[in-house]
C-alpha cells in the first residue's frame, strides 16, 4: 500500500487513487450511481478536512472515510420508518454442504456483487474491508468502531451466507 | 468433542488466532466434519470476494471531478420528494422482502386469494413463491403501494426465480404484478420490439412477451403485468404509478432492465 509522506488533497486522491476509491464504493453500495455519490461525499470530507490523514496507509485511510461515509448514509436511511435487516437470518447462514466441485462454481461478477449486496450493510462493510482492501481484523475493528469478536463474526457469517446464495 | 468454533473458523483461515487458539481450532478440525465443511464453505465464500476484479469508473468521471471540484452527495433519498416516502424504502425494503420469502414461505395455499391461483400457476417458472400480506406488513414496511389505480390492491409478494419481489395486485378479475427498480432505464438494453409509449406525457417502452406485458420508465419504475392486457389497463396502471414519482429522480442512473429482461427471456 501506498504510504504518503504528506497529507493527500482531494485532487491527489481523485487522480491518483480514483480507481481504488470507486471500487471500495462500488463494492459496498452495488450501484454505479451510489458509489459515484459515495465517491463525491469521500473527496468532499477529504477536501473539507473532516477526515483526519493518520500517516500509514493510504488505502486504509480511504477505505476508512468511505466505509463511514457509507455507514453514515446507511444509518440515516435507517432513521426512518421501515423494517430493517439486523443480522444474517439462520437460513442464510446455515452451513452449507456441498460437493467440492459445487464449490468452484464459476459465476459472474454482477452475479458475486448482487449477493454482497444482498448482506446488510455492517457485514457487507467487514467483507469488504478485508477481502476487498485486505484490512486485518485489528484495522477493521478499528475502522468500523467495533470488537474483534464482532468482525469475527461478520465475517464469518457474511462468507457463508455469499457462498450459500452463490449455491 | 469440545464446542464447534463458529465464528472462529474465518479468523483462522485469516490466520488471524494465537497459537493456542489455532491448535485449539485444528484439533477440533481434526475430530468434526461438519466444521470442516463450515470451513470449506467460508474459504469458498472468502475466494469469491477475493476474487472479484477492481471497477472502473465511467470514462471521464475523476475527470470531471477534478476538473469542477466534488459535488455535495445527492443520494436518491435526497431527491425524492417527501409525497412519495414509500419509494424510498424500495431498495432496503426489496431485500428484506426476499428474506422474509426465503425464510417463511407461504405453505398454506388456502391463505392465497382464489382470484390469483390461476395466475400464479400459469407463471410458477417465474413467479415460484407467494406470501400473502399480513396486517404487521404494511405498504410503509415494504414500499410498496397498497393499492394502484383506485381497484388493484396489494395481495402480496411473489418471489421470482431470480430472487427480484414483486408485488402482487389484483381488482378481483386481472392480476398485475410489478416491482421497483431504482435509477434510469437503461434503454440501449431494451429488445428490439419495444414499442415507444407515453406515460403522463414522459417516454416508457413497452414490450409484449408470451408471459405479458412489461413497461419500463425512465424513472427506474418497472411494472410488469403478467396476464394479457389491453392498451388501456396497461396505461392506466402504468400511469397511477407514475403519479407517485417525481421529476427530480428521472435522471437517475440505473441499471434496470436487464435482469427483467432475462427473466423474461426478452434479451434483444
Amino acid at each position: 500500500m501506498t504510504e504518503p509522506d504528506s497529507i493527500p488533497t482531494w485532487e491527489d486522491v481523485a487522480q491518483l487513487h480514483g480507481r481504488f476509491l470507486y471500487s471500495v464504493a462500488y463494492r459496498l453500495t452495488g450501484h454505479h450511481d451510489d458509489a459515484q455519490d459515495l465517491v463525491q461525499e469521500v473527496l468532499l470530507r477529504v477536501q473539507r478536512g473532516l477526515a483526519t490523514f493518520e500517516p500509514g496507509s493510504l488505502e486504509g485511510w480511504l477505505s476508512r472515510i468511505t466505509t463511514n461515509a457509507f455507514l453514515d448514509e446507511v444509518r440515516r436511511r435507517r432513521r426512518r420508518p421501515l423494517t430493517t435487516v439486523a443480522d444474517l437470518p439462520d437460513a442464510l447462514v446455515g452451513i452449507a454442504v456441498e460437493p467440492a466441485d459445487e464449490l468452484a462454481k464459476v459465476h459472474l461478477p454482477e452475479e458475486i456483487q448482487a449477493a454482497i449486496s444482498s448482506l446488510p450493510p455492517e457485514f457487507r462493510a467487514a467483507i469488504v474491508l478485508s477481502d476487498v482492501v485486505g484490512l486485518d481484523y485489528a484495522e477493521i475493528a478499528e475502522q468500523l468502531g467495533v470488537p474483534i469478536g464482532t468482525v469475527r463474526s461478520r465475517l464469518h457469517r457474511g462468507r457463508l451466507a455469499l457462498r450459500r446464495k452463490l449455491a | 468433542m469440545t464446542d464447534h468454533p463458529g465464528d472462529v473458523l474465518s479468523a483462522y483461515l485469516d490466520a488471524e488466532l494465537g497459537a493456542l487458539e489455532r491448535e485449539a481450532v485444528e484439533a477440533h478440525l481434526a475430530a468434526c466434519i461438519t466444521c470442516q465443511r463450515e470451513l470449506a464453505t467460508a474459504d469458498a465464500g472468502r475466494g469469491i470476494a477475493r476474487g472479484l476484479a477492481d471497477v472502473a469508473p465511467p470514462d471521464g468521471f475523476f475527470a470531471q471531478i477534478v476538473a469542477h471540484g466534488p459535488r455535495p452527495k445527492r443520494m436518491l433519498d435526497d431527491l425524492r420528494p417527501r409525497r412519495i416516502g414509500w419509494l424510498n424504502v424500495a431498495a432496503a425494503a426489496a431485500a428484506w422482502i426476499l428474506v422474509i420469502a426465503v425464510g417463511r414461505l407461504e405453505s398454506d395455499t388456502s391463505a392465497i386469494p382464489a382470484t390469483i391461483r390461476p395466475f400464479l400457476a400459469a407463471h410458477a417458472s417465474i413467479l415460484p413463491t407467494f406470501r400473502s400480506t399480513s396486517p404487521a406488513q404494511t405498504p410503509v414496511d415494504t414500499g410498496m403501494p397498497s393499492a394502484l389505480s383506485g381497484s388493484f390492491t396489494l395481495l402480496g409478494y411473489a418471489v421470482s426465480s431470480q430472487g427480484v419481489p414483486h408485488a402482487v395486485y389484483s381488482d378481483g378479475v386481472r392480476t398485475v404484478s410489478m416491482f421497483t427498480e431504482r435509477g434510469r432505464l437503461d434503454v440501449s438494453s431494451l429488445p428490439l420490439e419495444a414499442r415507444p409509449i407515453q406515460v403522463n406525457a414522459r417516454p416508457a417502452w413497452r414490450v409484449t412477451s408470451a408471459d405479458g406485458d412489461v413497461v419500463f420508465m425512465q424513472n427506474g419504475y418497472v411494472v410488469v403485468i403478467l396476464v394479457a392486457a389491453d392498451d388501456t389497463m396497461v396505461e392506466d396502471v402504468a400511469s397511477e404509478s407514475m403519479t407517485l414519482f417525481d421529476d427530480t429522480i428521472i435522471d437517475r442512473a440505473e441499471r434496470a432492465g436487464r435482469a427483467l429482461l432475462e427473466t423474461f427471456g426478452l434479451r434483444g
